[in-house]
């Protein structure tokens, strides 16, 4: 074998090369082995250590909960390079309670929350986000001004922490911050995006329905504003459908618009949800139909047993599930006896209403 | 004459093999290398998204009002051991809104009996929303006591048949195909979800499978988590946690999951009923349902995104013995081979992206004629060596890129993954699985390429069976 430094041709140098690399290798998993268990040692004793200050934390914690009040004796348990650990156990505590509770919490981690502030400006975007989300979390009315400013972050996912945070703080005007910028998460499920506003409480319902009837929001901005009134099951949604239901030419608006329809709608849309039964769009056929068995009269269990024949399983499935919801158990069970296609799903509802 | 006509051949023969052995070093060089790119990747992405996970409470992450419905399709055949355990732990999930749909795929013995029993099933009936070709259903029932549990009692069809027709009977926009024997943990839904709610391009999202073998389980829930006793388990612990770095959170990395295990995946089912639902003809009709999803998606210019997450856990059990053991990498390779061949248009087919630029070829080169290269090459090492016909520099580098670098990426993989996921909290543990790291590369390795290989064989012969796997650990509360 020769010495790397005498090599004689090409072939040993790449053989030589090889040895090498690997060897380098070696010791660079041998370092990261070695380094993998003083971590492990080092964050085993920092775990220990946490859980026995957490008993500790956990006592103290229900006391201040029955005397309703913050308690030095609380404090004094948290040492400095515990804090943000500390901020963590009262967030995961406070998650879990609301009102003068959550509030109370809040105000055992006012002294650490600094700490918490200056992480807001890190360089990661995953630990400005679970900044923002704690400090607006844990206490919106002192730092409501930073999280709205998130809101702008470049980071969507900071943005969107800032969003989650603003929406669990009960306070209405968030909601106009929130749907301001609902474009800046154009690949967030609109149900999830909806379902964080509708946490704001039926306080945002004014500012949803203004954003829902400006037809000069972008679509989706609409269209989140009219799932989170459907969460947050607003009567007074119900008065914008006449006006809006009969001239909206967005599927997934549309749609969205017919769901409302099913919880809040009233007489007078139904003649525009019939004549989407006729739509070349199963969707809208199938939110049409939804609709009718929902707020239909009399008249439209002709409409919905037709619709048992729609080319769309979906659509007589939600047509059989209207005609069930009427108590027409008497013409499901003539389709479930018929030799139809579709004899199945009046079986199938038949057994559910048993069920 | 003869002696120089014998001589040029013998010449040309160790030429032959000189060139074999470099081209085998070579390989060795760049599989490893290609190993060592995605650990890097993979660990790196771990900590980016554990560091994005303390920033998304779990609890948080899905609102019953914003929830997407979702329905778990169990293909069940001859699972009566245990069988009640797995729909125990699936009832107790926590998410908003599922239903779990069994399909006992003609099972022989007490599968459907039993969970009739337990269930209290009665007949009902459940609309098809989809026509995908299965065998023909005996039944369907519904559970008296659990509104949300319905089973389909069907003829054998095999395993993508029985989750297909599961497909037919969904009518909910996602649903989670696991196996028969996983263990769901509590958040698993919640977390697997989270990438659809994250981007509505979502159409198929893989999570994380571990080994249940040796953990401490109750009522179907894992209570703690410990090595096993076998070495053969252990061995395959190690493997799991390799493949999981090296393998799934490496390609996620780059944007290119080609695989997601049919023991844990959660799949748009409208996407998944487009595309035909589970191929019939594959023993690997995980891999290939996603590689058609690919090629489907990519052809008609559709935005999609095929993800994999490591943060919710299912655990399954691994083979206890080697006869079992051989019999599923048999199967695996033998699936992989039918996968591959079915696809071969997406060989470094820009069209499809990653998918066919990367993922394909890695797959082709090194998974599937892997380890007839291997195998090929310690046979030629061997002889080289045995007749003197390498010198001690080759014999040197070809261990070091064969086994010595392997051996590198097992103990790396180990380090890695304990830094990222603090999974094994008894030190112990820790040093066992360095000691398997090394282990592993000495005979198991090879023993594996073995099995391989007669996959190799067996799918030349067509042979499209299953195996049996024999099931004895899954003893509640036991260690």
């Amino acid at each position: 074998m020769n010495a790397p430094f005498g090599v004689s041709s090409l072939r040993d140098e790449i053989l030589w090369a090889i040895i090498l690399i690997v060897l380098f290798l070696c010791l660079c998993v041998l370092a990261i082995a070695l380094l993998a268990v003083s971590l492990h040692v080092s964050n085993g004793r920092i775990a220990s250590r946490r859980a026995r200050w957490e008993v500790v934390w956990q006592r103290r914690l229900i006391e201040v909960l029955v005397a309703g009040a913050p308690s030095p004796r609380l404090w004094t348990t948290v040492r400095s390079r515990d804090g943000l650990y500390f901020v963590d156990f009262l967030l995961k505590h406070a998650c879990r309670l609301s009102g003068e509770e959550r509030d109370l919490l809040a105000r055992l981690a006012r002294p650490f929350l600094p700490e918490v502030a200056a992480r807001a400006g890190a360089r990661d975007p995953a630990m400005r986000g679970r900044a923002i989300h704690t400090l607006g979390f844990l206490d919106p009315a002192t730092w409501s001004g930073r999280v709205v400013c998130a809101l702008d972050d470049p980071a969507p996912f900071v943005a969107l922490a800032a969003a989650r945070a603003l929406a669990g703080g009960n306070r209405p005007e968030q909601a106009r911050a929130i749907l301001a910028r609902i474009e800046r998460f154009p690949r967030e499920g609109v149900n999830q995006l909806a379902s964080l506003l509708s946490r704001i409480g039926p306080l945002a319902a004014p500012v949803l329905r203004e954003a829902l009837e400006d037809r000069g929001n972008p679509p989706r901005t609409r269209l989140v504003a009219a799932r989170a009134l459907l969460y947050l099951r607003d009567p007074a949604a119900g008065t914008l459908l006449p006006r809006l239901l009969p001239f909206e030419k967005d599927r997934d608006l549309l749609t969205a618009l017919l769901d409302l329809a099913q919880a809040e709608g009233g007489g007078e849309i139904l003649p525009t949800v019939r004549r989407m039964l006729s739509s070349s769009d199963p969707f809208s056929r199938i939110h049409a139909v939804s609709a009718l068995g929902k707020i239909g009269g009399k008249p439209d269990v002709e409409h919905l047993m037709a619709a048992l024949n729609d080319p769309s399983a979906w659509v007589a499935l939600k047509a059989a599930r209207g005609l069930r919801a009427r108590g027409e158990t008497d013409s499901l069970r003539a389709l479930a006896r018929s030799g139809a296609p579709r004899a199945s799903l009046g079986r199938q509802m038949l057994l559910e209403e048993v069920a | 004459m003869d002696g120089a006509v014998w001589g040029r051949a013998g010449d040309a023969f160790w030429s032959a093999v000189a060139v074999f052995n470099g081209f085998v070093l070579a390989y060795f060089f760049i599989l490893n290398g290609l190993y060592l790119l995605h650990f890097i990747l993979g660990f790196l992405n771990l900590r980016r998204e554990a560091r994005r996970l303390k920033a998304l409470p779990v609890e948080d992450l899905v609102d019953p009002r914003g929830a997407l419905p979702c329905t778990v399709i169990i293909p069940v055949h001859n699972e009566e051991t245990h069988c009640d355990e797995v729909l125990r732990a699936l009832l107790a999930l926590r998410y908003p809104d599922f239903k779990i749909l069994v399909v006992n795929d003609g099972s022989k013995d007490a599968t459907f009996s039993k969970l009739s029993k337990i269930f209290s099933l009665v007949p009902a009936a459940r609309m098809a929303t989809a026509e995908i070709p299965t065998s023909r259903i005996l039944g369907v029932y519904r559970s008296r006591v659990h509104a949300n549990l319905w089973v389909i009692d069907k003829e054998n069809g095999g395993k993508s048949d029985a989750l297909n027709a599961g497909i037919n009977h969904c009518d909910t926009p996602l649903f989670c195909a696991i196996d028969g024997d996983t263990l769901l943990e509590r958040d698993a839904l919640t977390r697997l979800v989270r990438p659809f709610l994250e981007d509505a391009d979502t159409i198929a999202v893989g999570g994380n499978v571990r080994i249940v073998n040796g953990c401490v389980v109750e009522s179907g829930i894992v209570r703690e988590v410990r090595m096993p006793r076998k070495w053969i388990e252990k061995l395959q612990v190690m493997e799991y946690l390799r493949a999981f770095l090296g393998g799934r959170v490496g390609w996620q990395a780059l944007d290119c999951t080609l695989l997601i295990s049919g023991a844990f995946g959660l799949f748009q089912r409208a996407a998944v009923v487009a595309a035909g639902g589970y191929s019939r003809n594959t023993l690997g009709e995980d891999m290939e349902l996603i590689l058609r999803l690919h090629r489907l998606h990519r052809t008609a210019g559709h935005r999609y995104r095929i993800v994999y997450v490591s943060d919710p856990v299912a655990w399954t059990e691994c083979p206890a013995d080697l006869r079992t053991l051989g019999r599923q990498r048999d199967r695996w390779q033998r699936g992989l081979m039918v996968t591959l061949a079915h696809h071969t248009r997406m060989m470094f087919n820009p069209r499809f992206g990653r998918a066919g630029l990367l993922g394909y070829p890695y797959f082709f080169f090194l998974e599937m004629l892997g380890p007839a290269i291997e195998f090929g090459g310690y046979i030629t090492f061997a002889a080289a060596v045995a007749f003197g016909q390498v010198d001690m520099l080759f014999i040197a580098a070809y261990l070091m890129a064969a086994i010595v670098f392997g051996i590198v990426l097992s103990v790396g993989a180990v380090a890695l993954h304990e830094m990222a996921s603090h999974r094994y909290p008894r030190m112990g543990d820790i040093f066992q699985l360095y000691g398997l790291a090394v282990l592993e590369n000495l005979g198991y390795r090879q023993l594996s390429l073995y099995w391989r290989l007669h996959g190799i064989f067996s799918w030349m012969r067509g042979d499209q069976s299953w195996g049996r796997m024999t099931r004895n650990m899954f003893v509640p509360g036991r260690a």
